[in-house]
């Protein structure tokens, strides 16, 4: 090979680097830069890379009042993830304490409170089964739970079992949400929740799985305690199996390492692969293993390719798993690798076309893989596809409304229903309303977000107010929009709001084709029902 | 590099809107060296707030583009230097533009050779071939003297050349 063919071949290889979202990393760096002029006098701040670390994710949660059912379980992680789909979803973030978007309208410049979508609705006003025919695309009431649960799983006969509650308690100085042994069943055909069994022990942040024979595999998670006025989180190997045919819970085998913010499919063997995990708060955890439901034990699998906290993971239709993103002490990536249940083994897959955290993940029926939403830092990763055939991750279209916490549901029509979820405003970014002729736009982050705000802009809207540390502050709508994405387009499309603004609220597939939206708004108590 | 500024005293204002500004042409930039746009960047951003915190010597500097620049290319250096010290190769990119198999063939095989070279080398690969930046630029950047530049573009030729030749002899063994 002589100089010319070998400079040519530079050149080629290095032309066929997409250099990726440059407009997203000048806010990155204005986050960044914002964050060190926000805590750098009080002397505590750490460099912000991607993201904020676990530990400042668990302290935000905690200022903020976030529950911990942002790291439930999300998006099959851990539902069954077969080749008809994930039967149920649940978004990964609690919202009661998002503040609203600040919203200025274009033509006078005014800002405008209150920026949800749609007036919230009561608890009573839905407090009861739906009695009429919902039209297509409508969404219903239905009745309320009890509890505020954060988990949705379909069952085999059709109920649908609900766990996840948590409640507020105090530990030293801290105020976190723990979770409670707490359960229901919801019933498509009378409309009604009711209770079950309790599990034996909380469990919050297990992942859970519908096993072949209907039983419901709960794994890990993480307990709260208090440690001289510290918060202390101790990570859970245990585990506990739902019997619908008696309503009750027992214990399992243990795995074999604790884990929490783990990620679990089932495969087509049966087994559920458990993977990755945050095993203790400075190490994520690249190591798997395997529940055999026959015999009620874990076993080892081999190794990730890389230790993964707050991954999703999604069964093919050939069988392999497809493991997304992962968060790496300050830094949420694009990375994804594929489990070969043959042999045992996981090996890279490449990366997403861009970082994400705990992504929305949704088998399509043409074996594809939609991916979608996934928190990075102040703004919503747009929508790609997987394609198991090729190996490659392309974008596709655009949600219409932009939305993180959110979850997909695949439809019997195979397009995937995506209903609220979270819009944050920040670092300028700018929002259509329904109503039109409003924006919502950044306030916060001082020079840099103006920067970013005429770069973005053109310089027409002007920040007014709002000034703080970037994500901090961000204000966040949250959404009772829904919109449809259509596999054959590779479009979204609208469809009915719900009644309520939700986000992280979950998404069932209910066996007679209609989708139970449970939780995520203001209360975690209401429900509603959609009609494809 | 976008336009220079060339303010006398420049107020924190001032400079973080020239980080900023200066972030997305930063960003293609150490994609170039580092191959991995996610790898960049954490690598603007690391570079970003290295520049911040020294901004009583950026305040008064001639160039502070060059200035900030030079810290980007140290920080890519450091990384690549790790990535050395850790033994593994970076993972190809996410998206691919075009190319039949036998380019993406190709385009493998450089990725691994490159992955070979000292950290150096591929530093200065990376900005002759994927910035295609000149000599004199590649000298700005880096700090070394043109000859330093001409010298080392040559060596990594060399050493490429090398590691290609190994790649395809270790293929060849393995079918």
């Amino acid at each position: 090979m002589n100089d010319t063919d070998i400079q040519q071949d530079l050149r080629d290889y290095y032309g066929s680097i997409v250099p990726g979202d440059s407009v997203r990393t000048s806010k990155l760096v204005a986050a960044a830069i914002g964050a060190r002029r926000g805590w750098s006098t009080s002397g505590t701040w750490a460099r912000p890379r991607l993201f904020v670390g676990v530990a400042a994710a668990v302290t935000v949660a905690l200022v903020a009042g976030v529950g911990f059912a942002a790291w439930r379980t999300g998006p099959n992680g851990g539902l069954p993830g077969g080749p008809a789909g994930s039967p149920s979803a649940s978004a990964s973030a609690a919202t009661s304490s998002m503040p609203s978007a600040s919203l200025i309208d274009v033509a006078t410049a005014t800002p405008v409170a209150n920026a949800t979508e749609t007036a919230a609705q009561s608890p009573s006003a839905t407090r009861h089964a739906a009695t009429s025919a919902t039209p297509a695309g409508q969404f219903s009431a239905t009745d309320s739970m009890d509890k505020a649960y954060d988990t949705a799983t379909l069952l085999l006969d059709g109920r649908v079992l609900m766990t996840g509650d948590s409640k507020r308690v105090a530990f030293g100085n801290y105020t976190v949400s723990v979770y409670t042994t707490a359960a229901e069943l919801y019933d498509p055909a009378t409309g009604k929740f009711s209770p079950t069994g309790s599990m034996v022990q909380p469990q919050g942040g297990a992942t859970v799985t519908r096993l072949a024979d209907g039983r419901v595999l709960f794994a890990g998670g993480a307990e709260f305690s208090s440690s001289g006025g510290q918060l202390v989180i101790t990570r859970l190997a245990t585990a506990e199996l739902y019997d619908p045919t008696t309503g009750t819970f027992s214990m399992t085998g243990s795995m074999t390492h604790p884990r929490n913010d783990h990620t679990a499919a089932l495969l087509h063997s049966g087994e559920v692969l458990i993977a990755g995990g945050d095993m203790n708060s400075s190490d994520e955890d690249k190591t798997a293993e395997l529940y055999d439901s026959a015999t009620g034990t874990f076993k080892p699998t081999g190794d990730m390719t890389k230790g993964r906290a707050m991954a999703r993971s999604v069964t093919l239709a050939d069988g392999h798993v497809l493991v997304l993103g992962y968060f790496s002490g300050t830094t949420v990536t694009s990375s994804a690798e594929i489990y070969d249940p043959i042999i045992g083994t996981f090996s890279s897959a490449g990366s997403m076309t861009t970082a994400r955290m705990s992504p929305a993940v949704t088998l399509l029926q043409d074996g594809r893989v939609l991916i979608a939403s996934g928190q990075v830092p102040y703004e919503v990763a747009p929508p790609e596809l997987f394609d198991p055939a090729t190996g490659a991750f392309t974008p596709t279209g655009s949600f219409i409304t932009e939305r993180s916490i959110t979850a997909g549901a695949l439809l019997g029509d195979g397009r995937v229903l995506f209903a609220g979820g979270t819009w944050t405003a920040q670092m300028g970014r700018v929002q259509p309303e329904p109503a039109g002729g409003r924006v919502a736009v950044a306030l916060s982050g001082g020079a840099a977000a103006r920067a970013l705000a005429f770069a973005d802009f053109g310089g027409a809207p002007t920040p007014t107010a709002g000034a703080g540390v970037p994500g901090a502050t961000a204000p966040s709508t949250t959404l009772s929009s829904a919109e449809l994405f259509d596999p054959a387009t590779g479009r979204f499309v609208k469809t009915g709001s719900m009644r309520t603004p939700r986000a992280g609220n979950t998404v069932t597939v209910l066996l007679d084709g209609r989708v139970l939206i449970t939780g995520g708004d203001a209360t975690g108590l209401t429900a509603e029902l959609y009609q494809p | 590099m976008l336009a220079e500024a060339t303010l006398v005293a420049m107020s924190d204002d001032d400079i973080a809107e020239l980080l900023v500004s200066q972030a997305p042409e930063a960003h293609r930039l150490a994609t170039w060296i580092l191959r991995d746009p996610v790898a960049a960047e954490d690598a603007v951003q690391e570079a970003a707030v290295s520049a911040w915190d020294a901004r009583k010597k950026l305040r008064h500097a001639d160039n502070p583009t060059a200035w900030f620049t030079r810290i980007l290319v140290n920080v890519c250096r450091d990384e690549l230097r790790r990535r050395g010290r850790r033994r593994t190769l970076p993972e190809l990119p996410g998206s691919i533009s075009g190319g039949t198999a036998d380019r993406l063939a190709v385009r493998d095989e450089i990725g691994r050779a490159i992955a070979h070279l000292s950290a150096d080398e591929q530093l200065v690969i990376g900005l002759r071939y994927g910035r295609d930046l000149t000599v004199p630029q590649i000298a700005a950047h880096t700090g070394l003297a043109e000859g330093t530049v001409k010298s080392r573009l040559h060596h990594s030729l060399e050493h490429l050349r090398s590691a290609l030749a190994a790649e395809r002899r270790a293929e060849e063994s393995r079918r």
